[in-house]
């Protein structure tokens, strides 16, 4: 479950986040800025077992590193390890937190995902037993059409590691009749 | 460059709206109660596009930890009870797939993207 702490009035340890096409091959992020404290909406999220094993058999993922505690053991980690798309949960109470919020200026009722990226740190390994914290801010706000579209940046990391980036697109329709 | 296109059809699983939303915690009702979906004008519960990505995923890398980056636009709404086609395009060096999804004539994702580690 994702506990919201945001929209945060003030981050101990500021997060990175990065800007660019997600997709772009490269080992570290370009740190941008350190994240303000205003503008940006925060969740964490404790990843267990039983939420690894229910997103792995929700999305038919079989890894055995997800799946079975004994192999992820074997591997070296202390438990399953989270595939990559997990990102798509533990990141997602800081978008919601932001998208909810009428100060971040998301017309919920109107927004339909659009587009999504994400970018994973090469050791992203998120293991049953951390917490990831996220930070989400609102990146490009372009309009095409009767649609405006905004982009909301997350960034992730379990302690003082980077784990993740993403990229989650708002489609708003425009104000009008619904 | 680019090999040839592997088309997988996938059958989402019973009650798959119910099982994501708990497993992702996004519980949008739209994917999970039919009234709240026809209330906004859709045919009945759809597909939350992250699963339909997710499948995406599962092809393009059966080692998912060598996935380093995925983008992709959501089109139109998927439908749980229909099977979901995912169309893969492998790059020839191994780094990397385009990749797209639908349900017959109804694009789900589209200019699918994905770079994967060695």
């Amino acid at each position: 479950m994702a506990h919201i702490v945001g929209p945060s009035s003030g981050l101990a340890n500021p997060l990175l986040l990065t800007e660019g096409d997600p997709t772009e091959r490269r080992d570290r992020p370009r740190i941008v800025a350190l994240m303000a404290a205003d503008n940006t909406w925060v969740s964490t999220f404790a990843v267990t077992r039983e939420g690894v094993s229910a997103f792995c058999a929700a999305t038919g993922t079989t890894h055995p590193l997800c799946r079975d505690p004994d192999a992820a053991r074997a591997a070296g980690f202390a438990d399953v390890v989270a595939p990559p798309m997990f990102a798509a949960a533990y990141a997602l109470g800081a978008v919601n937190a932001l998208q909810h919020d009428p100060a971040a200026g998301i017309d919920a009722a109107r927004a339909v995902h659009g587009a999504q990226s994400f970018r994973w740190a090469s050791d992203e390994r998120v293991v049953a037993g951390d917490v990831v914290e996220t930070a989400a801010r609102v990146g490009a706000r372009t309009r095409r059409g009767t649609l405006e579209l905004v982009e909301i940046l997350t960034s992730s990391r379990v302690g003082e590691r980077w784990v993740c980036d993403g990229r989650w697109t708002a489609a708003v329709r425009s104000e009008g009749p619904s | 460059m680019s090999g040839a296109e592997e088309v997988t059809r996938i059958a989402p699983p019973a009650d798959v709206g119910r099982r994501y939303a708990d497993a992702s915690g996004d519980h949008n009702p739209i994917h999970v109660d039919g009234a709240a979906a026809r209330a906004v004008g859709l045919p009945g519960p759809i597909l939350h596009g992250m699963w339909t990505l997710a499948q995406a995923a599962n092809l393009v890398a059966e080692d998912p930890f060598r996935l380093e980056a995925i983008t992709v636009e959501f089109r139109g709404i998927g439908l749980p009870g229909e099977p979901v086609e995912v169309t893969v395009r492998r790059d020839e060096d191994g780094g990397g797939a385009t990749f797209a999804a639908a349900q017959g004539p109804r694009e789900l994702l589209r200019n699918g993207r994905a770079a994967l580690r060695p």
